[in-house]
């Protein structure tokens, strides 16, 4: 079910950057909370590649889990 | 890279001012800190300074500040660790180690050169530096020459540093940054339970109180008086252009770490020292402080709730606050400017913050009423706020 109570709707395409102007700490804390939650370590240059949620999967599933 | 073409990289964009008709930043202004401000000949009521109790242009600062110049010279032409200290130097640190309560203090040439400088001092790659999210520039570009791991908390959110801290035993030194009093919209860091949970993980606290010294605390004596923090073990550093009315900025903290910074701090001592007329300037305005702080403080607070309280009344989304900074909420880059333009051309000069400065369409205008100003100053500036409003 869609929860409309929040300001912002994510979808898996939704850029977190331009579309919900997450700043480049913002961006630093979901890499940090999921660095947290798998047990990995983010290489820097592979930070830079991602922009939405599907993009993120993408770059774990192919190095890091 | 071709000459041309670096050239035509590096170039402002000037379109947001073009879009509003207005231009707030680099203000032409022909006066000092008097009751108004003078811009471009005309007479502003000026909302826009740190002054916040009215000293800057105290006659018993610049009496001071001339005495020096007259013993002194301009400045000793030299860094500090060569000859660029003097004895106004050394008791000026002790003046203020006294004044925030701690052992030992270093005086840098500006606050963002002290906080640029210290982590890149005291930090390496094994480190891990947990800090506010919306911390200075000054602070978090220092933590970031450092090249270690950057945690950013969630603002003002101990639940957030905290698990944060759980996540960083495997650095070899965590540090934990942040403002005392954030400078756009005057929220206090809950640093009383930072220095706890600080005590807790073995972090070492750092806390940047350029808008609390002289402004929070009974007696003004900034943060660690606020939150009644006794025996810190911290570093602290604050700048001294603003409540305290001059130029520069003070790291304090434990004897050995500034002993260690004086010298292997580059940005402190390859740097040509604070000028001998700024230092006398400075101690003057600490002994207004200690001696005034209970009048000043007051004038500031009243002026602060006034204003407030009246932009509240008037319909204004105005920030929670824990200061005496009053932000109203504006949103995107243009409106901020728009509504800039309208408090300029009513002759209120105030400050927009815009992205980057404050995230994206989180535009903020903040109003700062120094003591300085008359309170009929202060009445006729709710008088406007409230015929913009009415418009
Ligand atoms: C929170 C904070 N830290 C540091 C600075 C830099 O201080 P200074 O002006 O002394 O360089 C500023 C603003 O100027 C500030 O607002």
């Amino acid at each position: 079910m869609e929860n409309t109570d929040y300001k912002y709707k994510i979808n898996p395409n939704t850029n977190l950057f331009t579309e919900l102007n997450i700043d480049s700490f913002g961006k630093l804390m979901i890499v940090n909370a999921i660095e947290d939650e798998f047990s990995i370590e983010v290489d820097e240059d592979d930070i830079e590649k991602f922009a939405t949620v599907n993009e993120i999967i993408d770059v774990l599933q192919s190095k890091y889990i | 890279m071709s000459t041309k073409k670096f050239y035509e990289l590096h170039y402002l964009n000037d379109e947001l001012a073009r879009k509003t008709g207005f231009n707030p930043y680099y203000v032409n202004v022909q006066s000092g800190l008097n009751d108004s401000l003078i811009i471009d000949g005309k007479e502003f009521i000026n909302l826009a300074s740190n002054n916040y109790l009215g000293i800057a242009n105290d006659e018993r600062i610049k009496e001071a500040t001339i005495n020096a110049i007259n013993k002194y010279g301009l400045s000793l032409c030299a860094t500090p660790i060569a000859l660029g200290g003097t004895d106004l130097y050394k008791n000026l640190t002790q003046k203020l180690s006294n004044f925030v309560g701690l052992k030992s203090s270093i005086i840098y040439p500006s606050c963002y050169q002290a906080n640029n400088g210290l982590f890149p001092a005291i930090a390496d790659k094994n480190d891990v530096i947990i800090i506010d999210q919306f911390s200075h520039s000054s602070l978090v570009e220092g933590a970031r020459t450092v090249g270690c791991k950057i945690r950013p908390f969630l603002h003002n959110n101990i639940d957030s540093l905290e698990k944060n801290l759980k996540n960083s035993l495997n650095y070899k030194q965590i540090f934990v940054a942040s403002e005392s009093v954030f400078s756009t919209e005057g929220s206090i860091a809950p640093f009383a339970e930072i220095v706890e949970l600080c005590k807790k993980y073995g972090a070492i606290p750092v806390i940047d109180d350029s808008h609390g010294i002289g402004v929070i605390g009974k007696n003004g004596k900034g943060i660690l008086e606020h939150a009644e923090i006794k025996d810190y073990q911290g570093i602290y550093t604050a700048s001294l252009g603003k409540s305290i009315a001059n130029l520069g900025g003070m790291i304090s903290g434990k004897k050995s770490l500034i002993d260690y910074l004086k010298y292997y701090s580059p940005h402190l001592i390859y740097s040509t020292s604070i000028t001998p007329p700024i230092l006398a300037g400075i101690e003057k305005a600490i002994c207004i402080i200690e001696e005034e702080f209970e009048a000043l403080g007051n004038k500031m607070w009243k002026y602060r709730n006034k204003l407030r309280d009246a932009l509240i009344k008037f319909g204004y989304d105005v920030r929670s606050s824990s200061a005496p900074i009053t932000s109203i909420v504006t949103g995107t880059s243009v409106d901020t400017l728009l509504f800039a333009k309208e408090l300029y051309k009513r002759k209120i000069l105030a400050t927009p913050f815009i992205y980057p400065s404050v995230p994206e369409n989180q535009g903020v205008i903040r109003l700062i009423a120094g003591a300085n100003l008359e309170e009929k100053t202060i009445d006729r500036a709710i008088q406007i706020f409230k015929e913009i409003k009415e418009s």
